[in-house]
């Protein structure tokens, strides 16, 4: 039997962002999803409660006005309840936005484990998860595959590229799964009216008592000043009519222009 | 007494950061110091330029943990009060500056893809955005912030002859870590992509696996490593994850990287704008992948790839 919390961020549906030149993305009119790697947490979370009956699955969200329809995705899921910290403005940093979920996961309570997805699909920092760690002064287990638990104890696997290190931590510990750990299953008609019915609360920062000095607008300490769409100057040669030899001629020449070819026969 | 503190668990990547901390130091008014944490202290450290290295020692970090690291770089930052941490964004740097940064309770910015200093004394932070779609600019409004730098990123500055000093520093490192019960090295025979200065990569235009014996072989013929993209690492496991290339796979800088049957995905993109040329075949003229490379050729794979191989034979003859 195990308590898990887990922590999710709803994003902006990056696919469906247009950013231009010299205009602001409005990003608050993009759709919003629970970010994908928090997905795999929920999914690690659901089915460590299902092998040990009676355990909980705790979701918690720092959003703004939308995070709704991310909660409710979550305890579609398999949440069995979840804790709203509304966001005091929208331009919170990892600092302040770690402060936040780990006051929260305090007045929560004792938990087992704390999960939460590797990096975020719109920022991609990977702070938060370290950073709620050390806030509440737990291990932390990063870059996860798969996660057993044994008596009181965590054994997890975690894919390092070249390496994949199996560790093992006393409960409580924070772990941060990889995407693809695992195949976030989709709530049936049944999940997602019965998630409507699960318990919610929302908290601000005044309930959690956080100090105005992080969680003021102007109180943050990395602001973003702007977003530019991402250019790559690129030659943009397409070759369509040529016959293949004459393509690959092409290409082998560019190859041997910058010096790279070498090898075997 | 001010000033830029740089980390990184590898000896490669700690002489990298130097350069990037330089170009603060210079702006701030501040010079840098390097740390270096656990056992086996690269000579080669106090000869890049840094006013400093400080050696942290103790018992509990021969090997790399985020939790006793963060014990003492948290010992550093306390006596030296560094406005600036530079940790090499590798997998362990990330786990450390996030964790340290909260110990410290200090902003933190990961990535960073460019550093600057506003006239008013202002660092801002370039980054990738959005998966790869956007560029992300932030300002440091409050200091100390621990800021990550992708390895490969930045050449170390020259070596020089003098060393700086490197003194030694005895920190307590006691927090709670996890243990390590097995260590399973993937046989891949030692591929490192990101070193590779060639890369020729698999994408979905490859129809069963046999068939990558084909990209295998022109790798061979041409002197090139093998890549692939997501779904071929992933979905599929045609490959493995060593052979990885895009945003959350490995980022490439290549002096040449070529795409053979790989759509161009946004996040496939955002792993190689760093490469200086892109060659790029597929046999959809309207992939977006043409709209992201140097030269494309509108081709099947499968009838490109001998004429490659041919091509490239009567060049090297």
């Amino acid at each position: 039997m195990v308590k898990i919390l887990v922590l999710v961020k709803q994003v902006v549906d990056v696919s469906q962002v247009r950013i231009e030149v010299g205009k602001a993305p409005n990003l608050a009119q993009v759709p919003a999803k629970v970010s994908d790697a928090d997905k795999n947490a929920l999914e690690a979370a659901v089915k460590l409660k299902e092998k040990a009956p009676g355990s909980e699955v705790i979701v918690v969200s720092l959003g703004g006005p939308k995070v709704g329809e991310s909660i409710n995705e979550s305890l579609a899921i398999g949440g069995d309840r979840a804790f709203i910290v509304s966001q005091p403005h929208d331009g919170l940093d990892a600092l302040a936005t770690s402060e936040l979920l780990a006051a929260a996961a305090r007045k929560i309570g004792a938990v087992d484990i704390v999960l939460c997805g590797e990096a975020s699909t719109d920022a991609y920092q990977s702070q938060i998860g370290p950073r709620v760690a050390e806030l509440l002064q737990i291990p932390q287990i990063t870059f996860v595959k798969t996660i057993e638990i044994a008596d009181k104890s965590i054994v997890a696997t975690r894919e390092l590229g070249e390496k994949v290190v199996k560790v093992k931590a006393a409960m409580p510990a924070l772990i941060a799964i990889v995407k693809d750990a695992n195949q976030p299953r989709l709530p049936n008609l049944m999940a997602i009216m019965g998630a409507k019915k699960k318990p919610q609360t929302t908290w601000k920062a005044a309930d959690l008592g956080v100090s105005d000095s992080l969680t003021a607008a102007d109180q943050v300490a990395v602001a973003q000043v702007d977003i530019r769409p991402q250019i790559m100057q690129r030659q943009l040669t397409v070759l369509k009519d040529k016959t293949i030899d004459e393509a690959a001629e092409a290409v082998a020449l560019e190859l041997v222009k910058k010096g790279v070819l070498s090898g075997g026969h | 007494m001010a000033c830029i503190l740089t980390f990184s668990e590898s000896e490669r990547t700690a002489l990298e950061l130097l350069g990037p901390a330089f170009g603060l130091a210079a702006k701030l008014g501040s010079k840098v110091v390097a740390a270096w944490v656990g056992p086996n202290l690269p000579s080669d450290l106090a000869h890049h330029g840094a006013a400093e290295v400080v050696h942290l020692t103790g018992a509990g970090l021969d090997a790399f943990t985020a939790e006793r690291y963060t014990d003492a770089l948290a010992a550093a930052a306390a006596e030296l009060e560094p406005q600036v941490i530079l940790i090499g964004a590798t997998r362990d740097g990330k786990d450390l500056a996030g964790r340290l940064a909260a110990r410290l309770k200090a902003g933190g910015v990961s990535e960073a893809q460019m550093l600057a200093v506003s006239a008013a004394g202002e660092i801002t932070v370039e980054r990738t955005f959005l998966s790869g779609n956007a560029v992300q600019v932030v300002s440091i409004r409050r200091l100390p912030v621990v800021i990550t730098v992708p390895p490969r990123a930045h050449a170390p500055p020259p070596r020089v002859d003098a060393a700086c000093l490197a003194r030694e520093k005895a920190v307590t490192a006691a927090s709670r870590v996890p243990e390590v019960i097995e260590v399973t090295e993937k046989s891949h025979g030692g591929i490192r992509i990101e070193d590779a200065p060639f890369i020729v990569s698999a994408g979905r235009g490859f129809k069963k696996k046999e068939d990558l014996a084909l990209i295998e072989d022109l790798a061979r013929a041409l002197g090139a490593q093998v890549g692939c993209s997501r779904p071929l690492a992933t979905d599929l496991a045609w490959m493995t994850e060593d052979h990885w290339v895009g945003l959350s796979g490995h980022k490439v800088r290549p002096k040449v990287y070529m795409t053979l049957g790989i759509s161009g995905q946004i996040q496939h993109i955002a792993g190689i704008r760093d490469s200086e040329m892109i060659i790029s075949v597929n046999s959809d003229p309207n992939a977006p992948i043409f709209k992201a490379c140097d030269l494309g050729v509108v081709a099947d794979l499968y009838k490109f790839i001998p004429a490659l191989k041919a091509a490239a034979a009567r060049h090297r003859a």
